[in-house]
């Protein structure tokens, strides 16, 4: 075998052509979702593994440009989730974030990408279970809303 | 009105009330009209008042004012650049004079179309229209060809910064309903639509005239031209050219008056326009306030409602 067969090779125990399975790009505050999500993991709570994840230190330090960047390379699918009202690190960053991106959500419909790709929530460290839910949730809905065609044509 | 326009601007500068006083004069062609920037008050007798004074002179004031107090002439749309600016802190109320002059529509170029350019020699408002005089005589263009489609929807009153109001402000029947092109827009699908600006922004060539008309986009800096942290490619690349045109847009995002400067400018026809007033409706609809209305009030990406704002997932 070449390299580029071994490479290639699919798996053995794939039969059909593998599903297309989507690329999220997930921006989560430290303080909360991200715990959030440790909790699902350590709680061995099963959700979609479709989701790349970036630590932010609050969602407000999530510019709609990170948005905006991740359509632009092709990603399917994007979420921002920080604490919830009243329990941001920063007392105040997620109700600027809110704003930020519930506008953006609807400009972006406007101008073209289907709101099913891109979802702002609130998800606390002690909400594994929510965590789990949600990117479960995610991922089907951009799953259904198939390959993000890009920006570009 | 030219002359009472003139007539103050001298007795500002004269008196030392202020360093310099924008406006227009005549540009190189009877059809288009220049800014000015008068500093003497001889400087002020070359200032005029005419349908060609479409510039929104807002954009000169953050630099403006570094050298002194400035007087400005400014139509009701482009007063609403100077409250903006002021709320934004990109310059004091206490710098700069506004001149609001009584503006019935200004010149849109199409309406010259079938005529000669080389022939026309003046152009003045004439009935609810405006009147050209050329070498061959006088023609009259009705309201509904002359202006452009912002003047033929608009009802602004005097922006909330007059300082100086010049002539009577004309009766404002508009002609035309103002989001009639987002109406048409909206029709198309999201699919669609994410195809159509495609197609435009593929035509952009990265001038960036869209970006030094527009008096929101005083950045000392913008994003695009940083090139320690590149988060646009500097090429024109149709995913390039997108990324520039959507993070422009959101930096206007409630900031915008919709003047369109940045597509009256826009050589390659991009209909830049429609992104503003989209967002713009967007950010009414959802905080409830505008662009360009109280000096006073904190920019609308700047500040929250904690009771009223939508929230992704209510309680
Ligand atoms: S596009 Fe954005 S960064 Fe560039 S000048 Fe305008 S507001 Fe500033
Ligand atoms: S003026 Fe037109 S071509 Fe120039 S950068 Fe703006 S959109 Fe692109
Ligand atoms: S610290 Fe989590 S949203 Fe601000």
């Amino acid at each position: 075998m070449s390299e580029e067969q071994v490479i290639t090779k699919e798996p053995e125990t794939a039969g059909a052509p593998k599903e297309w399975e989507p690329k999220i790009i997930g921006f989560l505050c430290n303080w909360c979702t991200y715990a959030g999500a440790d909790l699902a993991g350590s709680s061995r709570l099963k959700y979609p593994a479709n989701m790349r994840v970036v630590r932010v230190p609050c969602s407000g330090r999530v510019d709609p440009q990170f948005v905006l960047k991740a359509f632009e390379r092709g990603f399917d699918g994007v979420l921002v989730s920080g604490c919830h009202p009243g329990d941001c690190h920063y007392a105040k960053g997620n109700y600027y974030a809110r704003r930020r991106h519930m506008l953006l959500q609807k400009f972006l419909e406007h101008m073209g990408i289907e709101p099913e790709r891109f979802h702002f929530d609130w998800i606390s460290a002690a909400e594994g279970q929510k965590f789990a839910e949600v990117v479960e949730e995610f991922t089907g809905q951009v799953k259904k809303a198939g390959p993000f065609k890009g920006v570009g044509k | 009105m030219e002359n009472e326009l003139r007539q103050k601007a001298k007795e500002l500068l004269e008196s030392g009330q202020v360093k310099q006083v924008i406006g227009y004069e005549d540009g190189s062609t009877a059809f288009k009209s220049t800014p000015c920037f008068a500093s003497s008050p001889e400087d002020a007798d070359r200032l005029v008042w005419n349908p060609t004074c479409v510039n929104n002179l807002a954009v000169y004031l953050p630099s403006a004012v570094k050298q002194g107090k400035v007087a400005v002439a400014v139509k009701p749309c482009d007063g609403r650049s100077v409250v903006e600016l002021i709320k934004e802190h990109q310059i004091n109320r206490d710098d700069v004079v506004t001149m609001v002059v009584p503006c019935p529509g200004v010149l849109n170029p199409d309406a010259l179309a079938d005529i000669d350019p080389k022939t026309i020699k003046n152009i003045e408002w004439k009935g609810d229209g405006i009147s050209v005089t050329t070498d061959s005589g006088e023609i009259s263009i009705p309201r509904e060809k002359a202006f452009l489609d912002k003047c033929l929807s608009c009802t602004l009153t005097d922006p909330a910064v007059t300082n100086i109001k010049l002539g009577d402000s004309p009766e404002r029947s508009p002609l035309k309903d103002k989001d009639a092109a987002i109406a048409e827009y909206e029709k198309m699908s999201v699919d669609e639509r994410r195809v159509f600006w495609a197609k435009e922004f593929t035509k952009c060539i990265r001038c960036y005239a869209c970006r030094q008309a527009c008096p929101a986009c005083y950045c000392k800096e913008c994003f695009v031209d940083k090139n320690g942290q590149v988060w646009a490619l500097k090429s024109t690349d149709p995913e390039a050219n997108w990324f520039f045109h959507m993070t422009r847009a959101m930096h206007l995002a409630g900031r915008c008056i919709g003047c369109g400067e940045c597509e009256r400018s826009c050589p390659m026809g991009i209909p830049l326009t429609l992104i503003g007033r989209t967002l713009e409706k967007d950010v009414e609809e959802m905080f409830g306030s505008g662009a360009g209305q109280d000096p006073d009030a904190l920019p609308i990406l700047g500040s929250f409602d904690l009771t009223k704002d939508p929230d992704p997932c209510p309680e």
